[in-house]
């Protein structure tokens, strides 16, 4: 690993580079771990199920595509990727908008309770999801939300404690000046809030909707117990219970994995970009 | 801060819904614990029984304290490595070091992976007739080992897992932060000479206490409440020898049983979410303290 | 401006209202139309509820039906495809689980009310068919639906005091030595005639470099497969004694089963890592041809099958020191049905069908698991090796929960420990002790 001369000054003493050749190390091999994983899954994916069983490492002789065709066309795929992108933007949706109006207001305002109420936000981390299955199944149920991809949406929506802490905490890192003299321009809270601290907020935004893209992607737990009918399952889903029976189409498994993989990696850093682009002209660097 | 009313504008939108899905499921939960239920059968109201059978009845307790112990051996190794290699490699991406884009690829890709398809993964790796390690071993002419099925060196797979699999998010936390760092500060130090090291320690560090303390609160969190890695990894049954059981797999078998083992307690497992629950807020309570007495929190 | 926020506050929750209402028109329409992969549509000329002169019973109605893993989704659906054929006007919509979670969900959806109308259990096996007969969940078909198909035995997992609460299956859940006859043949070995003949093959299966048995010591179950043919062939008498009156769980004839399996694992029979692998791991490397047997559940066959359809599979019963051949067999639960389902004809027509010679041939033929019933043969050669047994015998974890003492849990600290048995966590004689403590 070398650094680029101009930020990297200090004198390469014998135990900085031991300290460098370490990290290059754990570098190499982490990175050959990951290949490895990736690559051969994808290579996997392209071969047919007798070839699989005695070459499960390497490349295929025989590319096919058939056991893309096979999910996609035959085990209803591309119905389970609507589902699941329809699923995630909504919730996502719902989820940055709320955290961050809550966090707007609990970050910049003093109130009574306030310090109570950041901890009471805390508190949906500390339990286990699979604890309150019982009570939600009912509650959705009573509201004819029960296997609709809305009503799950508002479920992840409120598990909402972790960006929000975050959220909290890099909005009270933003300088007031701004929003002061926004506000003596006479802008109203909101527009302070939507003009000023969000675009402000560019890089955490990202960073938690990317963050909680991927696990609301590959969350199979809720929607094995709210998404039960077949028009609404989704992706990840209908991967995990491929996977319950992984020995007996295992060739599919493979290419279930790439299928169910490929858009997250597309959205993940077509967007991770972001978080470094989203910052240049922002107000912060004054 | 303002003193103003105008923040229940803010946070009632996000109160009511995380009250009504979050928290009452909770209470609920919390008010299952006092009785012994099945989920579907009578319920037996039965006070402190189930805290007590928890922590006093011999086998019971020795199941939980060292799915605890583990716990916080995860806690231990989260803060003294796993924390400190998402800050490096998020402050090594942020200057921007060559191969950074490859770098950052690497580093995120295993982050995407559903924790379903990392027990995929962990199978064709350490498997020890068919997996990778094995075979790669035998061929160099080494003594083959039981990977996971070693006792001795289970719980450290484990940790190797979390590090491949889950830096991401964490030093997302720490990037995002550092892209936030104003370009001057960096600069003025530059001119000044400083080399990378005392760059990060003296410029970039104190920049990050929201990061820092964000991500010091959520790892203790996540560490109490570790379940689908070491559940892919060692079964439900915690792995050889219990070496990788958890608190939060406790509670999910004794909550749910299985299809071939049917037993549902649902008041017993949720006593033990209480309890793990009481022992988190606690932990964050003290957290929460000690940041504030070192300053980190504002 | 106090106004604009109350304003924004009410839009936002009116945004999500919307969103929630707009979510269920736009489900409920697509739900109609979800007659794609899994579900078997009705014809559109039947419809309404009242056309039941035109049809058969339960006509025009519509079933859901829960199977607790996706192992069974191929019998389910040729059953229901077969069904649909004589009942067009019955609209079934079938929905797998994962086993993990299965009876969770189940728990759940009664607690909501929105029980599936059949569904599986797995009967007097588990405590749940009981706690739902209790909660008067469970429709008591004893003269609604046929039974005449099944034996007494069969029938014992769906009794409770005497009334029948789902369809049992004459589907026999059994374990067996798979085997892999090329390499057998390659070696020059055999089906063993007694127990010490088996013994024998391994060291010179070992010799070879395959390892004999590929075995997994992580996961219970897989464990209680392997354990309950080699406690079968090394102590047929204590099983024998089982079947009449209370055994000690830690009678020296359990243990010395156990101590046989060590001993085995210590030689390497199992290969080396045998405690790290999984169920699936285990299958997969005697399906490769890593190694040359396997004991297991007989429910894997078609797994095996598929996963490698061209290996040369075989299959035995571990013979006793005498020769005999003990065959481990349980009998196994179909479905249920929900005593508040809004279909009742329509099941009980469903489950009469899946009673049926007719039903049961293709259960039976899809998961290619052993008949327990003369009227129905297999074409497929594995199973009638299997078959070949000389007398059966009772299961050890049925006995565990036969005998279990009021209050107790055994099966549960089975569970738990079983595995440590295996990676020396725990001693054979201690585990065995612990779980005599807890029954009769």
């Amino acid at each position: 690993m070398v650094f680029r001369k101009k930020e990297f000054k200090i004198a390469e003493s014998a135990s900085v580079r031991l300290v460098k050749n370490t990290i290059s190390v754990i570098l190499v091999v982490y990175t050959f771990i990951t290949l490895f994983l990736f690559g051969n899954t994808i290579l996997s994916s392209f071969k047919e199920k007798q070839e699989l069983i005695n070459n499960t490492i390497g490349i295929p002789k025989r590319f096919t595509l058939e056991n893309y065709r096979t999910l996609l066309v035959e085990k209803d795929f591309l119905r389970y990727f609507f589902n699941s992108f329809f699923l995630v933007f909504l919730s996502l949706f719902l989820l940055l908008l709320v955290a961050s109006m809550a966090a707007y207001g609990l970050s910049s305002f003093k109130f009574r309770g306030n310090s109570v109420l950041q901890t009471y936000f805390l508190i949906g981390l500390m339990f286990p999801i699979q604890l309150g299955i019982l009570p939600l199944f009912i509650m959705l149920t009573r509201l004819h939300l029960n296997n609709t991809i809305p009503g799950l949406a508002l479920l992840y929506a409120a598990n909402m404690s972790f960006p929000l802490l975050v959220f909290s905490k890099f909005f009270r890192g933003i300088p007031t000046s701004l929003s002061e003299s926004a506000r003596i321009d006479g802008a109203g809270e909101f527009r302070v809030f939507l003009s000023i601290i969000i675009p402000m907020s560019k890089p955490v935004l990202f960073t938690m909707g990317l963050i909680n893209f991927v696990t609301i992607w590959n969350d199979f737990y809720m929607p094995l117990v709210f998404l039960t009918k077949n028009s609404v399952r989704t992706l990840t889903l209908a991967v995990y219970t491929f996977m319950a029976n992984f020995l007996a189409n295992w060739h599919l498994v493979f290419a279930a994995v790439v299928v169910a993989l490929l858009p997250v990696i597309i959205v993940f850093f077509r967007f991770s970009d972001q978080i470094v682009s989203g910052l240049t002209g922002g107000a912060v660097k004054e | 801060m303002k003193k103003s009313k105008k923040y229940i504008a803010f946070i009632a939108p996000a109160f009511i819904l995380y009250t009504v899905f979050m928290i009452i499921p909770i209470l609920f939960a919390m008010y299952y614990s006092f009785f012994n239920w099945n989920g579907i059968g009578d319920m037996v109201f039965i006070g402190l029984n189930n805290f007590k059978r928890l922590l006093t009845e011999p086998r019971m307790s020795r199941i939980f304290f060292n799915a605890l112990s583990n716990n916080f051996v995860y806690l231990l190794c989260v803060m003294v490595l796993i924390t400190p290699i998402q800050l490096f490699f998020a402050y090594v991406l942020n200057i921007k070091i060559r191969a950074h884009k490859y770098l950052q690829l690497m580093l995120f890709l295993p982050y995407v992976v559903s924790t379903s398809i990392v027990g995929f993964f962990a199978t064709l790796m350490f498997d020890p007739n068919i997996g990778v390690l094995n075979s790669i071993l035998s061929s160099l002419g080494l003594e083959e080992s039981a990977w996971l099925g070693n006792p001795d060196l289970s719980f450290k797979i484990f940790v190797g897992v979390v590090i491949w699999q889950c830096i991401g998010s964490g030093m997302m936390i720490f990037y995002a932060n550092m892209k936030e760092i104003p370009d001057s500060l960096i600069e003025a130090s530059i001119i000044d000479g400083a080399g990378e090291l005392r760059k990060f320690f003296n410029v970039v560090l104190p920049q990050l206490t929201s990061s820092l303390s964000t991500n010091i609160t959520l790892s203790v969190i996540f560490a109490l409440t570790m379940f689908d890695i070491p559940f892919m990894l060692g079964g439900p049954q915690g792995g050889v020898n219990n070496t990788i059981d958890f608190v939060n797999m406790v509670f999910y078998r004794y909550a749910f049983g299985g299809a071939y083992f049917g037993e549902t307690s649902l008041g017993f497992g949720s006593s033990i979410s209480v309890t793990m629950f009481l022992i988190i807020l606690t932990m964050s309570m003290l957290v929460k303290a000690l940041l504030k007495k070192v300053k980190i929190d504002y | 401006m106090k106004m604009k926020f109350r304003i924004l506050s009410i839009l936002t929750v009116m945004v999500m209202l919307i969103v929630v209402i707009a979510g269920c028109g736009g489900t409920d329409e697509t739900t109609t139309k979800d007659g794609g992969t899994t579900t078997t549509a009705a014809p559109d000329e039947s419809g309404s509820e009242t056309s039941e002169s035109e049809g058969g019973p339960g006509a025009g109605q519509s079933l859901v039906i829960w199977e607790h893993t996706p192992q069974f989704e191929k019998p389910l659906v040729d059953l229901i495809t077969a069904f649909n054929e004589k009942n067009p006007d019955i609209k079934i919509e079938y929905q797998i689980k994962t086993s993990d979670q299965y009876y969770n969900l189940l728990a759940t959806t009664i607690q909501a009310g929105e029980t599936p109308d059949l569904f599986w259990t797995n009967g007097t096996a588990t405590s749940n068919l009981g706690s739902y007969v209790s909660q008067g969940v469970i429709m008591d078909i004893t003269d609604k639906v046929d039974l005449s198909l099944f034996t007494d035995t069969m029938k014992e997992i769906v009794t409770i005091d005497g009334k029948q609460y789902a369809s049992p299956t004459v589907e026999v859940g059994g374990r067996a030595v798979f085997y892999n006859k090329d390499i057998f043949e390659d070696l020059g070995l055999s089906i063993p005639k007694d127990f010490a003949e088996f013994e024998s093959m391994l060291p010179t299966i070992k010799d070879a470099g395959i390892i004999p048995m590929s075995f997994s010591g992580s996961d219970p179950w897989a464990v209680l497969f392997h354990f309950e043919p080699v406690l079968a062939a090394m102590s047929p008498d204590w099983l024998e004694e089982s079947k009449t009156q209370d055994v000690k769980i830690n009678d020296a004839r359990v243990t010395t089963a156990y101590d046989k399996m060590l001993e085995w694992a210590d030689a390497g029979y199992y290969g080396t890592g045998f405690v790290g692998v999984d169920e699936g791991g285990a299958l997969l490397a005697f399906s490769k041809g890593e190694a040359a047997m396997c004991i297991e559940g007989t429910w894997n066959i078609q797994t095996i099958q598929e996963n490698n359809p061209e290996l040369n599979l075989g299959a035995f019963q571990l013979p006793t020191a005498d020769g005999r051949r003990p065959f481990v067999g349980t009998s196994s639960c179909g479905f249920s049905i929900s005593e508040k389902t809004e279909s009742p004809e329509a099941a009980i027509e469903f489950l009469n069908f899946f009673a049926s010679i007719e039903g049961q041939e293709i259960w039976i033929k899809a998961l290619d698991s052993i008949p327990g019933t003369p009227e129905i043969v297999s074409e497929n050669p594995v199973i009638n090796d299997i078959a070949q047994f000389d007398f059966q015998t009772a299961s050890f974890y049925d006995i565990l929960g036969k005998q279990q003492l009021e209050g107790e849990n055994p099966r549960q600290v089975w569970e738990e420990d079983q595995t440590k048995v295996m990676s020396k966590g725990i001693e054979p004689q201690e585990f065995l002790d612990t779980l005599a403590s807890m029954t009769r």
